[in-house]
């Protein structure tokens, strides 16, 4: 099963989410902390300030009754005032039976009340003034709340917009590939992708761009290096092969009765066949040179080998001289290894050749597998049939094996 | 024919006269450009085989100079430049055909023979002589139907006079056109002779001789 690569896109946009997210959450912890202080202290403030009015006005000459604290008012603010022995003197109303005790100057907190307690001057006593913390609880859980809303409101409209922003900066990337997928590797130079991709769109690019231009650069030199030792090995080869072919025609005709002779003419244009088209075929880019042709007067003219070719009509197509005269000489090579006596040539359409020879052939099995390894490009399925495989393919075309019921076939697909 | 051979492969140049010289035709072979140039000069030939590329020059370039000087002698560039634009090139050059290394010697013969046909006008080569029907490109002769055989050497006697056909050729240049630089030691009456056995063979008047003028055949259409 293949693995599925992950996208730089989302797991840049889950970190950056969850990040901001989390970045959001604490900032929201440490502002709810620091306001929960301030809260206390300012709470605490009041309180004190609280204390300090109310015993201004208990202690004025004829002070009033406290003023009238409502129902709820009194479950959040209480206050009494003690005299310098510890005795209740005075209480706002429900708070006489508040459990104060021990009571001292200064802030304390008992059960659900937070206490400030102010002496008051003269032996007069001490004041304690008292806020419920149920107070301080929903202050702070407003406070708590709101920071989390605002948190949360942020991390979700602020996601799509990272993901936008995310998908934008991967954009250059995105282009770097469309690029690089689009450059004609079978065709284009490979010194020239470095122009075709442009200049790097961002700095951390820049290594990227810089590896592919040197690695075309390299490529191309060794493509061209090799496109030239061809040609050249092709061109020096040539006059020798001529020349050996000449010398050869001279001597048949002065030794006619030397069939020695016949047979080393014969391998030296086997030899030359195979040399120049596999020099031509391991160009960069082979040439095909179609040209009309009758492929049975072709076959007709190599040397056989002593197989006999069945009669038969022209086989006229567009092909590569040269390169099919290879191709067909293998096959032939092989028939022959094969203990063939006898080839036939048919023409099933206008760009196809059959081939087939009355010699072993091959069990259904082993034809199988030799077409498996075909279509693989194995090294071991033997020379000759890559080489008829790969002139059918610089046809635009390809080599199958049909069944056969005696001997073997080859079937080459030349194209057009 | 008297062909001018140019090859500097020394393998392949030699193959190729003791070839050609079997098939009956004279070659004189160079193996320098500087040598093929001086072979040219006031030396008649029916027919240029040049290589291309030359130690010291280029056979297609030369081709292209002696084209623009007016010499029509047919030419074939035998070649290792198989590309497409090559063959254009040299046959634009003036080359009335190429052929690309390696080929049989056997095709280069043909194309020789088929470059003769198209000299004498016509692709089955039959012309009259004085009657006779001859087929100088196959070296073939028919006198009232039945065959008439010659040796290599008369044929390269009535070759080299059918190929100038209508005019006087020298003694002295009949017998290069046919014996070349390094052919038989030419003794005083060698071409005599050879004329002397084609008139016995093909008719007294086939082959007109005047003092002074040296030799010269009629050649009329043949029937096809």
């Amino acid at each position: 099963m293949r693995h599925e690569l992950s996208s730089i896109a989302r797991r840049l946009l889950w970190v950056t989410g969850l990040g901001t997210l989390l970045i959001a959450l604490a900032v929201t912890a440490a502002a709810v902390l620091t306001a929960d202080g301030e809260v206390d202290e300012l709470l605490d403030d009041g309180l004190q300030a609280s204390a300090a009015q109310l015993s201004t006005l208990l202690q004025a000459p004829g002070a009033a009754a406290p003023p009238h604290v409502d129902a709820q008012e009194e479950a959040r603010f209480a206050w009494a005032w003690f005299n310098a022995g510890g005795r209740l003197l005075r209480a706002s109303p429900g708070a006489e039976t508040l459990q104060w005790q021990p009571v001292r100057a200064g802030f304390a907190d008992r059960e659900h009340w937070r206490l400030y307690g102010l002496e008051l001057g003269h032996g007069r006593g001490l004041l304690l003034v008292a806020q419920s913390r149920a107070e301080r609880r929903e202050v702070r859980a407003e406070i708590r709340n709101h920071a989390l809303l605002a948190a949360l409101a942020l991390a979700v409209l602020g996601l799509p917009l990272l993901a936008w922003w995310s998908q934008r900066e991967l954009r250059p990337l995105q282009r770097l590939a469309e690029r690089l997928t689009g450059f004609d590797a079978a065709r284009s130079d490979p010194r020239e992708l470095a122009a075709q991709l442009g200049p790097p769109a961002r700095a951390e690019l820049l290594p990227v761009h810089e590896a592919l231009r040197q690695l075309g650069d390299r490529l191309g030199a060794r493509l061209a290096m090799e496109r030239e030792f061809t040609a050249q090995s092709a061109h020096l080869l040539r006059t020798p092969l001529a020349g050996m072919e000449a010398q050869l025609a001279v001597a048949m005709k002065e030794l006619p009765d030397q069939p020695r002779l016949q047979r080393v003419r014969e391998a030296s244009r086997r030899l030359q066949h195979l040399l120049l088209a596999l020099l031509r075929l391991f160009r960069n880019e082979p040439e095909v040179k179609r040209a009309p042709l009758d492929a049975r007067s072709l076959l007709a003219g190599l040397p056989l080998g002593g197989l006999l070719l069945q009669d038969g009509p022209p086989c006229a197509l567009h092909a590569d001289a040269e390169l099919l005269a290879a191709a067909l000489l293998n096959l032939v090579d092989n028939a022959q290894r094969h203990g063939a006596t006898r080839l036939w040539l048919a023409q099933p359409d206008g760009g196809s050749l059959l081939l087939s020879d009355d010699g072993t052939g091959l069990a259904d099995e082993e034809r199988r597998a030799l077409r498996s390894r075909l279509a693989t490009g194995a090294a071991d399925q033997g020379l000759g049939l890559r080489l008829a495989q790969l002139v059918a393919e610089a046809h635009g075309g390809g080599l199958e094996l049909p069944d056969s019921t005696q001997g073997f076939a080859v079937l080459l697909k030349l194209g057009e | 024919m008297r062909l001018l051979l140019l090859e500097d492969d020394p393998i392949l140049g030699e193959g190729l006269r003791d070839f050609l010289a079997a098939e009956g035709h004279v070659v004189d072979w160079c193996r320098h450009l500087a040598a093929a140039r001086a072979a040219l000069q006031g030396e008649p030939f029916d027919a240029w085989l040049l290589d291309w590329q030359l130690p010291d020059g280029s056979g297609r370039q030369w081709l292209g100079e002696l084209r623009r000087a007016g010499q029509q002698t047919p030419a074939m560039l035998l070649t290792a430049r198989d590309e497409l634009a090559d063959r254009i090139d040299g046959l634009d050059a003036g080359a009335d055909d190429y052929l690309v290394k390696p080929f049989a010697p056997e095709e280069l013969a043909a194309r020789l023979r088929g470059l003769l046909r198209r000299q004498q006008g016509g692709s089955q080569g039959l012309r009259l002589l004085h009657g006779l029907q001859v087929d100088l490109a196959g070296r073939r002769a028919w006198a009232a139907g039945a065959a008439v055989e010659l040796t290599a050497r008369e044929w390269a006697v009535l070759e080299a006079l059918g190929l100038r056909a209508g005019r006087w050729v020298g003694k002295d240049a009949l017998e290069r056109l046919v014996l070349g630089f390094d052919g038989e030691p030419a003794s005083s009456n060698a071409l005599e002779v050879h004329v002397a056995n084609l008139r016995r063979k093909l008719g007294r008047d086939s082959i007109e001789s005047r003092r002074g003028m040296g030799y010269r055949v009629q050649l009329e259409p043949g029937h096809g």
